[in-house]
């Protein structure tokens, strides 16, 4: 009885300077009591649109959980990846959460706040299950790699790779061609992050991912600069998730596995 | 097809928000432009060569490249129009600048000695322009801008980057959660092919209209 | 601003503006040439033709050119058929943009009173004959301004190549905005490149449009 008044007390001052803080981040959001994320709603399983027509995914879901921990309402703005940095850094929203990778450029970026890790990903050889001539890393030097147009992977995968190994590589809008071009026989493999096509290769027996994942890397949520004490009452909140399990929950639910958080890779630097 | 049906009321909403805002950047880009043509063509060099420059702009410039500097780069001088906002705004400076030219080629085409001859039998700028100039011009501009119109529904697919949920927009999202890519990218194409059909039979309508006594005649 | 996303990224601009200045002169010179038959034969005295040509019309306009390049270069590999990206944009492009232009030439030729074609025929002029010196020369000024303000909408258009896995200059451009989260300088920039090569085809038609202007 007492150990568990005293658990509670110190939960309660654990909370404490953040409950306090709470008031500071809402005088700077873009709409009263409203965080407004932005999200591209095409990228499954992290930000899409499902069967039913509503938007759902890990980004969602954590923005959701975190708002409601917050004490205010969310309101998600759907547009192109292309839009949503740039569109963070003019104002646009108050944090994008659509699988941001924490590179060195973001973490060290004035434009925006990335939150501390919210999964822990890497890159991966994606290919199809038919094809027996790539069957690890060793396998995919001299062969056609697909790629998505401005995605950060394509510079880790050169890292994880031999020098000279990866040459031919073609540039995708998005998963939807490169998983087309890939059963076309156009590419002979994509170069891509390997939960997300992890998860794709669960609904499609055609496409594997092999398990060796390379270049291990985080992602996040990045909050709008102009509101330091929200990316601060949302960071304390997200490194509370990671430890009590509510991050890994929503991961195996949207992912189908968990990840490691022990074993996240320290922080890269330019 | 499952995708479809479930998402189906998405798919309404969205070709309900593309209609309307083509309506509303055809009426306001349509009205300006006109205006702007004859501006140009009788006010002389001091209006015409701003327009040019005007027009050469907007008709240069992908309307991607036009809505993302509405969409992010305002806000930075304190014009937040939002994302429907700014597509309407970014659609609309580059409709004016082909009415420009549309109207403009209808004004050109008019017979210069017409003018001549109106004034000699001493007719004035207004009844010239309401009873001579205006029925010419709309004779001949009129198929030319249905015509853009018919294909300028498509353009506004590219709405979809600035957060406009839109027809392409919606199947883009419908796509990554089905197996049948295919399918939908010709439902989006039936929707546009749809509304676009409606403005080529307007199109049609209206060239029979101004075109009766022309044409290459070959038929008769 | 912070010019250097723009300079050390200038070799991704210049492949980039490369390829677009290839699949759109491509498909413009392609389109034009393509149209004038397909407009010629809307007005033919042979049913067929005409049906043919209304038809071509009126599919190319009505489906969005993204839908076709999207089914040439992602579809047809399920009939056998493989299209370079290249080819396959430039094909995509060059069908949907005949479709417009024949229209724009077709209103050209209808403005020319009906009377001329007339008075050849019965002077006994030949078609081709007639066509050449003496319609065309007239229609060009109706045809010339929209055909011409299509042109540009072509070498715009070319930045839906960048669906077909070929990088020109928008796909770069949004590319390297995602990636550097610099839009105001990367879009003043690819807006300066298209503005040039439209400068190129504006100066073009402005020459064109004064040999065919009526002298006052």
């Amino acid at each position: 009885m007492i150990k568990a008044i005293l658990a509670a007390g110190a939960a309660l001052a654990a909370l404490a300077p953040f409950s306090a803080g709470a008031q500071d981040f809402k005088a700077k959001l873009l709409k009263p009591d409203t965080i407004v994320v932005g999200t591209t709603g095409s990228a499954p399983p992290t930000s899409m649109i499902d069967a039913s027509g509503k938007l759902a995914g890990y980004d969602i879901a954590v923005m959701e959980k975190i708002a409601a921990d917050l004490g205010v309402k969310v309101e998600f703005v759907q547009l192109d990846w292309a839009g949503l940095l740039p569109g963070l850094a003019a104002g646009r929203f108050d944090v994008v959460a659509s699988g941001v990778t924490r590179s060195a450029e973001r973490i060290a970026s004035k434009d925006f706040i990335m939150l501390s890790p919210y999964i822990v990903n890497g890159v991966a050889v994606t290919k199809l299950t038919s094809n027996a001539k790539i069957a690890s890393w060793d396998d995919v030097c001299g062969k056609k790699m697909g790629v998505i147009r401005g995605s950060n992977e394509p510079k880790l995968i050169q890292q994880a790779v031999p020098a000279g190994c990866v040459t031919n590589v073609v540039e995708y809008p998005g998963w939807t061609e490169l998983a087309l071009d890939l059963k076309n026989g156009r590419i002979d493999w994509i170069g891509m992050d390997y939960l997300g096509p992890s998860y794709a290769a669960s609904k499609d027996r055609n496409i594997t991912v092999l398990p060796e994942v390379r270049m291990p890397k985080t992602q996040s949520i990045a909050v709008s600069a102009a509101d330091p004490d929200l990316a601060k009452a949302m960071d304390a909140l997200i490194a509370r998730y990671r430890e009590d399990g509510t991050l890994n929950a929503l991961v195996e639910k949207w992912f189908g596995q968990k990840v490691d958080f022990a074993k996240m890779p320290p922080d890269p630097k330019s | 097809m499952d995708v479809f049906i479930a998402q189906f009321p998405r798919f309404l909403d969205a070709t309900w928000l593309t209609i309307w805002m083509f309506v509303l950047v055809t009426t306001v880009s349509t009205l300006i432009g006109a205006t702007l043509a004859v501006l140009a063509e009788w006010a002389g060099k001091p209006v015409s060569l701003p327009l040019s420059v005007y027009s050469w702009v907007f008709r240069g410039l992908p309307e991607l490249i036009v809505l993302l500097g509405c969409y992010l780069a305002l806000p930075a001088i304190g014009l937040d129009l939002g994302s429907v906002g700014s597509a309407i705004l970014g659609f609309t400076l580059v409709g004016i600048a082909f009415q420009l030219e549309i109207f403009r080629a209808g004004l050109n085409a008019v017979d210069k000695r017409i003018l001549e001859a109106t004034r000699a039998l001493g007719m004035s700028w207004w009844l010239t322009m309401r009873r001579v100039v205006l029925p010419q011009v709309i004779r001949i501009a009129m198929p030319a801008w249905a015509t853009f119109l018919a294909g300028n529904v498509k353009i506004f697919a590219v709405a979809s980057a600035v957060a406009v949920t839109e027809v392409m927009a919606v199947t883009r999202q419908a796509i990554a959660v089905s197996d049948q890519p295919f399918f939908l990218i010709m439902v989006a194409a039936s929707i546009y092919a749809a509304i676009a059909s409606i403005l080529m039979v307007l199109e049609a309508v209206l060239s029979r209209r101004f075109s009766t006594r022309y044409g290459l005649g070959l038929r008769r | 601003m912070d010019w250097t996303v723009v300079t050390s990224n200038a070799p991704l601009f210049v492949s980039a503006t490369l390829n677009t200045v290839a699949i759109a002169a491509a498909t413009i010179v392609l389109s034009v040439v393509i149209a004038f038959p397909l407009a010629i034969m809307r007005d033919s005295r042979f049913g067929f033709l005409r049906w043919v040509s209304a038809g071509y019309s009126w599919t190319t306009r009505a489906m969005p050119t993204l839908s076709l390049l999207f089914l040439a270069y992602y579809g047809l590999p399920q009939f056998g058929i493989y299209l370079d990206p290249v080819v396959a944009a430039i094909t995509g492009l060059t069908v949907i943009a005949a479709g417009y232009n024949m229209e724009y030439i077709r209103v050209g030729l209808q403005a020319v009173p009906a009377g001329q074609y007339e008075a050849c025929r019965a002077l006994g002029i030949p078609l081709s004959i007639a066509l050449r010196r003496l319609i065309v020369p007239q229609a060009m000024r109706t045809i010339l301004p929209p055909l011409t303000s299509n042109l540009t909408l072509l070498l715009k258009g070319s930045a839906l190549a960048s669906l077909v896995a070929v990088t020109e200059l928008s796909g770069q451009a949004m590319a390297l905005i995602s990636y550097t989260y610099k839009p105001i300088e990367i879009l003043i920039a690819v807006a300066l490149i298209y503005l040039c090569l439209n400068g190129v085809l504006v100066g073009v038609q402005r020459l064109v449009e004064q040999r065919y202007r009526l002298q006052d």
